[in-house]
């Protein structure tokens, strides 16, 4: 039979070939093949694919986290954003988790695999080639980037290669993807160095002090379960990028990292969720619906870095863009240090400097205690910046929707876990949540 | 009968209807007659039961040659006839012989009326689908069916999908919603495949055709109100319909067809004059809203008291739950007129039969006082069928297929934009004259009546059939064809389509656009050689080779922000993004069959097919599919003397056919997806070069029996499939960078079921008589293997559909949260799965409390409580029933009931929502009552308790408790089919010039009787309506009712002219 099969299969063959040509090698005009991205012509495309996918994959998972926060309330249908908003961050099967791990999954796989190719495939086939070694800044940038964002996100993560299954990270260990992160974002600072790229130097500069000083943060909050005794961060690492990163934009600079979101790119899901779909909207603490009612602990006015911010991000529907670094930052990475270290001058000098970019507001002498003013310049200037949830764990506040039963009350520093979707995939993940 | 018989036949009956047609010509003529050698007789040939005038019946004298074929009014001639006494007889394949002694007298032409009932059982029925060449059904072993589409003249349908419809057992139409131009989605047999459609395979008149539905990927209407390309082939053009069930029928059609076959015959031509018909079809169009629960709502605050007395005309008081039954606003009667008119004729070197007909529909969906959204949809509709003779042993045939489809439905179904979806979602309270519904999110009814949903479409079969008996026993049959399908979707909010100033999406307006262009080539070409190698042993050899080529195009694209008002383009759209999508697939195959007769009452049969296609992956090379098929006609053999039991047959069959994976599922591939940095490429398909198809083998084991002479009949199947090398949408981790799901051959999925149909014919007399049909199918189905793979969940990560699939269950079962109903306070208030005490619940409970503010407990807490069987969403046994009654000579009534029962449940989404969302739902009255009591500062704590535990165990439902109280018995029958049908008699039909006449009221969906459990609207309506791909969702997401409007009840007219 099996030669029956094969004789038959040739006669086949045979018919098709007899008929001109083989009809039945169909050509795919739609995709590239994995042949097709060996070829360091692509570069530019890997590269830039691992920044789209990861600027798609943080639009996901920024929208979740925002809603655990006072950041962002539900007014829409479905119910699993009212239990992120009650602070139910924890569970594997919430829909919104569960629809965001993959595209976050799929912008760190893809910014890795854009190393990897211009390491091991295009520059070793061009060694020294200039603008493969630039594109590898961009894609050591991303890589970081990625890394860091995980880090602020998840509680435990996993790093599988396509069909290959890894285990989990273990949420003990997730301070490694932030050291993975600044290894990543130091290359991209010796790449861009090297080759005169300025623009991604300074944004792994500024990427790399948010870096060491979340390193700091996660490990106050980690183990989760507590509010830390002292929620100030000190860290000479951040300290240093962030007066790099100052002395090139100037003191008073307006510099801003926003990862764009555009018609001709991707768009931002938690853009989407609030302007379009209607599903979320902007907290209570912020605004009311027609007014901005976070007021300026000094001038006791509606804060305009919230105003400026939300009306930025209101009006941009489904292309809102998330900013990933700032001036602002960077002065209030050093104010805390200082605070951290009781210098009030430097505190003062360093919240008055982040105030002063934004137009009418005063500085700030001590009206209020440095702590809460610490924590309200961080509430404002970052404000919808992904900054608040671990904000409020650090700092203690909870956001007034969470349920004394939720994860987010019950255990300080939850984050989002590993979700459904990969738990019944991965064999080395389990969570009896999921089956 | 062997083949070469059957053919002489053929060709010696078209010989002599063309002497008898030229008879009949000379008939009207005035001519006179008794000049001749014999005398005449005239009469008329009608069904029994019916009244129906038959055609094509063979009248001729017994123990002459003289004979004749009836006309389309089943009129017959016969000259020549010895004159004195004889008898007149009848004969028709499907009808017991009828004859009548006459004497006959010079100069005189006598009149005989036959009338012919019905057999039972119909083993000499002429089938072609799955035997390769046209053969008596007697001699397959396997199951096919037959629709006779002339049996329907008067049954209220309008559509390809009402034909289908309770028509066979284990053939299954499911309507989806009673939106306007939805098609069904068929099912044969359940479904074979967990990856691929589960739609069978549609051929009309020997070439493929695309069964797609929708309006395609990049336009939704929300998932209703989907037409389907079947749907736009003409009723009035089908002769009739024939079905392979599984596998073990349809291995000559090898991949593809392991679902079943469908086969549409196409009418054809008769030689003679032409012959006119002329019909036009109304309808009244009646949602049935009995089963909607009315809006029920309370005042929390003053601002609501006030809102609620402007706008309803209410004075309530706070907590005091009030009812308002909005729902029938959404609904008028609608109107439906199709006009179809065919002519057919021919001579002995061409036939033909042309029709056309022009449908127009707008259905009952209402709210045009708020915005243009409407429910229509509009036909062209035209076919020819033309078959030439160029010589005795050439016979060419050009058939052809024209449809042009104008279809406009509302938004709708579970999408936040729906019209009746926002209705169903109205808070009372909130309603006011901007906000007629009072909607809390999203859009208002009169936003949602902005957005128009548009679908336009052509689509064109053409088929060229050659056959040539080449010599005596051997017939060389090609045909070629192509099916092309234009079809153009657009989904438009307006420019300031927020009418009322509520919704924030995309209020300078949004397009969508879908484009596609779909191809479907065919070619077949058969070599069949007939013999007798003794005179007990006949022998037919068939040998053949088929080739597919399916291309599809898509293109399109969406825009949102206009400039202004007016614009209607997407090119107009400040934000445009447009895609393109091309999708080929070459199937190549051959196949060989033998089929070998003792003494015309045992037939075996044995063959197989190899097919190679280009969607299988590189490291596999052909697929074989064999065949093995008996039937024995014991009755035959034996000869047997027993009217009791008067026909008697025993089949058995097994086989193999296959499903080949995507186009180009194979491949790892990577798509575009541009950074604001530049174009780039981001994960698509993991790629598996091993792909092949995946392989359904399939028993059958059958009995037919006819009793009392075969007036009645009971055909009884037991069938058994395993489906090897499923494909299996395996999703791996996520974490590994492929989002999407990768096929791969790692599943087993197996099933079995019987198949009951009875068909007898009661009463037959002259002043009335009366048949009864009746047919059942058991389905069992199992995925009994996942390779590995982890569950399937339709619905992505959406939690509140929760059709699975999973090892050890039905396709599509449901899992969910059930709640434990161990625990007497089933209440968790500390979120640790504790059942509080009642002292403690009573504590908690003496203060007001709102719904969301504490958790039920259901089964499993703590671990995966949304992982509970719940039921599945197919039922046991389906079928139909019903009977034909003829009274008064010319008039009758027929009926077609449709049932569904055991084990069948369906999800109400819709009452989910309305029990339990706290945004826009629980607007139920019982919702409105436990909210009220719960919120209400008078409320003691024992009313606070009492009601959360009526919440907990009936209402609560939606995340985290996906599944919870909403999955319910739904068992149901349906009254599908009532027609009353008045034939003109012979004088009348005279008098009128006409050769025929009929006049049929009827009612399709009359009526619907359900379980007791089922909270919802119409357990046959769905979440999706017709689409075909093989996604997950469209395979296995069912029974799933959310937000769809109820299968709509239309009152019929015909009228039927023959002349």
């Amino acid at each position: 039979m099996r030669m029956f099969k094969k004789a038959t299969g040739f006669a086949l063959a045979v018919v098709v070939a007899t008929s001109g040509c083989d009809i039945l090698d169909v050509e795919n005009p739609n995709n590239l093949v994995q042949d097709d991205l060996n070829n360091a012509a692509a570069a530019s495309a890997v590269v830039n694919g691992g920044l789209a996918t990861l600027t798609r994959g943080i639009g996901y998972t920024h929208a979740p986290s925002a809603t655990v926060s006072d950041e962002i309330r539900w007014i829409g249908s479905r119910d699993a954003w009212n239990q992120l908003n009650f602070g139910f961050v924890s569970s594997a099967a919430n829909e919104f988790t569960d629809a965001a791990f993959p595209f976050i999954n799929e912008g760190r796989w893809m910014t890795d695999e854009a190393v990897r190719l211009l390491n091991e495939v295009y520059l070793a086939e061009n060694p020294g080639d200039a603008t493969l070694e630039t594109e590898l800044g961009r894609a050591n940038l991303h890589a970081g980037l990625a890394y860091l964002w995980v880090a602020e996100n998840f509680d435990d993560f996993v790093l599988s290669n396509r069909t290959i299954e890894a285990p989990p990270v273990g949420e003990g260990n997730m301070s490694q993807m932030v050291d993975e992160a600044i290894r990543y974002l130091g290359e991209a600072i010796s790449l861009s160095t090297k080759h005169g790229d300025e623009v991604t130097q300074l944004r792994a500069y500024a990427a790399r002090a948010r870096a060491h000083h979340y390193r700091a943060v996660w490990g106050m909050l980690n183990p989760s379960g507590s509010v830390p005794s002292n929620p100030l961060v000190s860290s000479s690492a951040a300290d240093s990028d962030a007066s790099w990163v100052l002395q090139r934009i100037g003191t008073a600079g307006l510099w801003r990292w926003d990862l764009e979101y555009t018609n001709a790119s991707v768009a931002n899901d938690f853009g989407f969720q609030v302007n379009e779909r209607g599903e979320l909207a902007i907290g209570l603490a912020y605004y009311s619906g027609s007014d901005w009612v976070l007021m300026d602990p000094i001038d006791d006015v509606a804060d305009p870095r919230v105003v400026e911010q939300g009306e930025r991000f209101l009006a941009s529907g489904q292309y809102t863009s998330t900013t990933l670094a700032s001036g602002a930052e960077m002065h209030l990475i050093l104010a805390e240090s200082a605070l951290a270290s009781n210098d009030t001058d430097g505190f003062a000098l360093h919240v008055n400097h982040a105030r002063a970019l934004t137009t009418g507001l005063s500085d700030y002498t001590g009206q209020i205690p440095a702590l809460d003013m610490l924590i309200h310049e961080r509430r404002a200037a970052l404000f919808l910046q992904n900054r608040r949830l671990n904000d409020h764990y650090r700092f203690g506040i909870p956001s007034p929707a969470w349920q004394g039963t939720s994860h987010a009350s019950t255990n300080n520093g939850a984050l989002q876990p590993i979700t459904c979707i990969e738990v019944r995939a991965n064999t080395q993940v389990s969570n009896a949540e999921c089956g | 009968m062997n083949r070469d018989s059957f053919v002489r036949l053929k060709r010696g009956a078209a010989r002599f209807a063309v002497g008898v047609l030229a008879a009949l010509t000379l008939a009207w003529a005035p001519m006179d007659l008794a000049a001749q050698q014999g005398g005449n007789i005239v009469g008329t040939v009608r069904d029994g039961e019916t009244g129906r005038p038959l055609e094509s019946v063979q009248v001729f004298i017994e123990g002459t040659g003289v004979g004749a074929l009836t006309n389309a009014a089943g009129r017959f001639l016969l000259v020549n006839v010895p004159f004195g006494d004889v008898v007149v007889r009848s004969e028709l394949v499907g009808y017991r012989s009828a004859s009548e002694a006459i004497t006959v007298t010079p100069g005189e032409s006598a009149v005989v009326e036959l009338s012919m009932t019905q057999t039972a059982i119909a083993l000499e029925q002429i089938v072609v689908t799955g035997a390769g060449v046209a053969t008596e059904r007697k001699k397959l072993g396997n199951t096919i069916a037959s629709i006779d589409a002339s049996q329907l003249e008067d049954a209220p349908i309008s559509s390809f999908s009402d034909m289908i419809q309770g028509r066979e057992p284990g053939l299954v139409g499911l309507p989806s919603s009673g939106s306007t131009g939805e098609g069904s989605r068929i099912r044969i047999r359940g479904s074979a495949s967990l990856s691929q459609s589960n739609e069978p395979i549609v051929y009309v008149d020997g070439i493929r055709v695309d069964r797609a539905g929708g309006f395609g990927d990049n336009v939704g209407a929300g998932g209703l109100g989907s037409p389907s390309r079947l749907d736009d082939i003409p009723p009035e053009s089908i002769e009739r319909i024939e079905v392979l069930k599984g596998a073990a029928a349809a291995t000559l059609y090898g991949t593809e067809a392991s679902n079943g076959v469908i086969q549409i015959f196409t009418k054809k031509g008769r030689q003679g004059t032409p012959r006119w018909t002329l019909q036009y079809d109304g309808a009244a169009i009646q949602t049935p809203t009995d089963r909607m629960i009315t809006h029920a709502d309370y005042a929390r605050s003053s601002d609501d008291q006030a809102r609620i007395s402007a706008r309803w005309n209410r004075n309530v008081n706070l907590y005091d739950p009030f009812e308002i039954d909005i729902l029938p606003d959404a609904f008028e009667t609608g109107w439906s007129n199709a006009l179809s008119a065919s002519v057919s004729g021919g001579s002995d070197l061409i036939t033909y039969f042309v029709s056309g007909r022009y449908a127009n529909e707008n259905g009952s969906f209402g709210l045009s006082d708020l915005g243009p959204a409407e429910d229509t949809n509009k036909k062209y509709q035209a076919s020819a069928n033309i078959q030439m003779f160029p010589t005795d042993n050439l016979s060419l045939r050009f058939s052809g297929l024209y449809s042009q489809v104008n279809h406009s439905t509302p938004s709708n179904a579970n999408n936040i934009f729906g019209s009746f979806s926002s209705m169903l979602m109205g808070q009372l309270r909130l309603a006011t004259a901007d906000n007629l519904y009072g909607q809390r999110a999203f859009a208002t009814t009169r936003e949602n009546m902005q957005e128009l949903i548009h679908q336009d479409a052509e689509n064109f079969s053409g088929s060229i059939n050659l056959n040539w008996q080449a010599s005596p026993g051997w017939i060389f049959d090609a045909t070629f064809g192509v099916n092309a399908v234009n079809q153009r979707s657009s989904d438009f909010f307006p420019f300031g389509w927020d009418v009322d100033g509520f919704t924030p999406f995309f209020t300078q307006g949004q397009r969508e656009i879908d484009d596609r262009n779909h191809r479907e080539v065919t070619g077949d070409f058969k070599l069949s050689w007939d013999t007798n190698f003794t005179d007990r042993i006949s022998n037919t050899l068939l040998g053949g080779a088929q080739g597919f080529v399916n291309e599809t195009l898509t293109s399109g694209g969406d825009g949102d922000e206009f400039p202004g008002p007016g614009l209607e383009v997407v090119g107009a759209a400040s934000n445009k993004d447009v895609f393109e999508n091309y999708l080929k697939v070459v199937n190549a195959g051959v196949y060989l069959q033998d089929q070998i007769g003792w003494d015309d009452y045992l037939f075996v049969t044995l063959g197989g097919r190899w097919d190679a296609n280009s969607a299988f992956g590189e490291d596999f090379e052909t697929a074989f599919y064999p065949k093995a098929a008996v039937s024995w006609i014991p009755s035959d053999q034996l000869d047997w003397p027993y009217s009791t039991v008067s026909t008697f047959r025993v089949r058995g069959a097994i086989g193999q056919s296959g499903l080949q994976p995507g186009a180009f599922d194979q491949f790892t591939t990577y798509s575009s997806l541009s950074s604001t940095e530049g174009p780039g490429v981001a994960p698509d398909n993991l790629g598996n070069p091993a792909l092949k198809p995946e392989t359904s083998t399939e028993w059958e084991l059958g009995m037919e029996f006819g009793f009392f002479d075969d007036s009645h009949s009971l055909d009884m199947t037991y069938w058994n499939r395993t489906v090897n090398d499923a494909l299996v949408a395996r999703q791996f981790p996520v974490s590994g960078g492929f989002r999407s799901t990768q096929l791969d051959n790692i599943g087993e999925v197996q099933g079995h079921g019987f198949e009951i149909a009875y068909n007898g014919s009661w009463v037959n007399r002259d002043s009335w008589n009366l048949s009864v049909f009746a047919n059942a199918s058991y389905i069992s189905e199992e995925v009994t293997d996942l390779g590995g793979a982890p569950p399937l969940k339709t619905g992505g990560s959406y939690p509140r559909y929760r059709n699975f699939i999973k090892e050890g269950y039905s396709p599509g079962a449901f899992f969910g949260a059930v709640i434990d109903n161990s625990k007497a306070i089933p209440l968790d208030l500390n979120g640790d799965c504790s059942e509080p005490s009642n002292a403690a619940a009573l504590e908690y409970f003496s203060q007001p409390r709102g719904l969301s503010a504490f958790e039920v407990i259901p089964q499993n807490c703590g671990g995966a409580f949304l992982d509970t069987f719940i039921g599945k969403p197919t039922p046991d046994w389906q079928g139909s029933w019903g009977f034909n009654l003829g009274f008064m000579q010319n008039w009758e009534v027929s009926s077609l009931f449709e049932y569904k029962y055991g084990n069948y449940h369906v999800q109400d989404l819709t009452g989910m929502f309305r029990q339990a969302n706290a945004v826009i739902g629980r607007n139920i009255p019982e919702a409105a009552r436990v909210g009220a009591i719960l919120e209400n500062p008078a409320s003691s704590a024992q009313q606070r308790l009492d009601a959360a535990l009526y919440w907990a165990n009936n209402l609560r439902a939606l995340a985290p408790m996906s599944g919870m109280n909403g999955i319910h018995a739904a068992d149901f029958m349906r009254w599908r089919e009532l027609s009353l049908t008045y034939r003109f008699p012979g004088s009348l039909a005279d008098r009128l010039r006409l050769s025929n006449g009929a006049i049929t009221l009827g009612v399709r969906n009359l009526a619907l009787w359900v379980n007791d459990d089922y909270t919802g609207i119409d357990p046959e309506i769905n979440a999706l309506g017709r689409c075909s791909d093989g996604s997950l969702d469209c395979n296995f997401l069912s029974s799933v009712e959310a937000f769809g409007v109820p299968v709509a009840r239309r009152f019929t007219f015909s009228v039927r002219f023959g002349f």
